[in-house]
């Protein structure tokens, strides 16, 4: 027996130490890479969905706010007057059509103090754009014009509608809202705002706010005049 | 000497050249793929978080936009026929909020705390509503 283990070590140590071969090598090696290769990859998917899931998340939580924030600006507006300096005439400012809205409310997001003016519109193929500048006592249209337009929701398109109530006392919807002539404002105001694009995450959104305060102290509305 | 040499190390050697036992790569191999498993299904479940967030702040815009059309029609209506699904949401009507100081004169329309409670998820949405009583308190 023991001779038998002393001649056969030499022999298996000489082998058993004898390293890899080139081929082990080579095989162990491409193994290896193969493997990181595989866990790279899957690494890289997962965290590429972590990122695209915080973004998302990130941006329906700032269009949450946003729309919120639109609704309580709306539920704020406020029946500003002004004097054309031509007639004289005293005009409510608000000027509502289909696919744009100015206005001024007592809510501003900077908590400026005073009112401010606000005007909501699309550009097409862009989303939905705000404009702020602070209503003074005159007519706010220009200022607003040259105010910085800020991206405020990515990929939308609006769509307003005011509700009114006829002679009859029925409520109704129309599409736009002069101000100027109508000298009061809206009992509310729906904003459909439609998501474009290829792939919308959304469905359309839906802003109501009723407008707490419609009719001017002074300014008898004419909204008698709504068909 | 020699042979006390030979008859030691030769065992030694041939243990330390053996390499992993097939048990041992298999258990090493298990717990490493566990550590990544859980790794992965962690940011799996952040996702699925994720995604019921994103799901839920669209309902609750939309609940929102539904209850503001609702109340367009008169300001003092009950939240109960607003809401179609009786089975799964319960209103449930809590105390009048208390008078505001000074009050002079008896009041018809009060402020109510409510509460929707959904019975699915038991999630519980608090508001305050308006209720128009018929005698003045």
């Amino acid at each position: 027996m023991k001779p038998g283990l002393m001649t056969s070590m030499p022999g298996s140590l000489r082998t058993s130490q004898r390293g890899f071969t080139l081929l082990e090598i080579i095989i162990a090696l491409s193994l290896t890479a193969m493997l990181l290769t595989m866990l790279t990859a899957g690494m890289y998917g997962v965290i590429r969905d972590w990122d695209n899931n915080a973004e998302g998340l990130e941006r329906s939580l700032d269009e949450t706010v946003a729309v919120l924030q639109l609704e309580r600006a709306l539920q704020g507006a406020f029946p500003h007057s002004y004097r054309d300096p031509d007639t004289q005439a005293r005009h409510v400012f608000f000027v509502g059509e289909r696919d744009a809205l100015s206005w001024v409310s007592t809510v501003s997001p900077q908590r400026n103090p005073g009112l401010t003016a606000w005007r909501l519109y699309d550009e097409p193929g862009e989303g939905v754009y705000l404009q702020l500048a602070p209503a003074l006592s005159d007519n706010p249209q220009q200022r607003l014009a040259a105010a910085e337009p800020r991206l405020l929701l990515a990929n939308y398109t609006l769509e307003f509608s005011y509700l009114f109530e006829d002679l009859a006392l029925e409520r109704r919807w129309r599409d736009s809202w002069e101000g100027e002539e109508l000298t009061a404002l809206p009992l509310a105001v729906h904003i459909l705002l439609r998501p474009t694009g290829d792939a919308p995450r959304t469905g359309e959104l839906n802003i109501i706010a009723p407008v707490r305060t419609t009719e001017h102290r002074n300014l008898t509305p004419t909204t008698g005049l709504l068909r | 000497m020699k042979t006390s040499l030979s008859a030691t190390s030769p065992p030694d050697n041939n243990r330390a050249n053996k390499g992993f036992t097939l048990l041992e790569v298999m258990v090493a191999l298990t717990i490493t793929s566990l550590v990544l498993g859980g790794l992965f299904s962690l940011a799996a479940g952040s996702k699925q978080l994720a995604v019921r967030t994103q799901t839920t702040l669209q309902d609750t815009m939309a609940a929102r936009a539904h209850i503001n059309f609702a109340l367009l029609e008169n300001e003092y209506r009950d939240l109960e026929p607003i809401i179609d699904d009786d089975a799964r949401y319960q209103v449930e009507a809590l105390d009048i909020l208390p008078d505001v100081l000074r009050r002079t004169a008896p009041m018809n329309d009060l402020l109510q705390s409510y509460q929707i409670i959904d019975r699915d998820t038991d999630e519980v949405i608090d508001g305050v509503r308006w209720v128009r009583l018929e005698l003045p308190q």
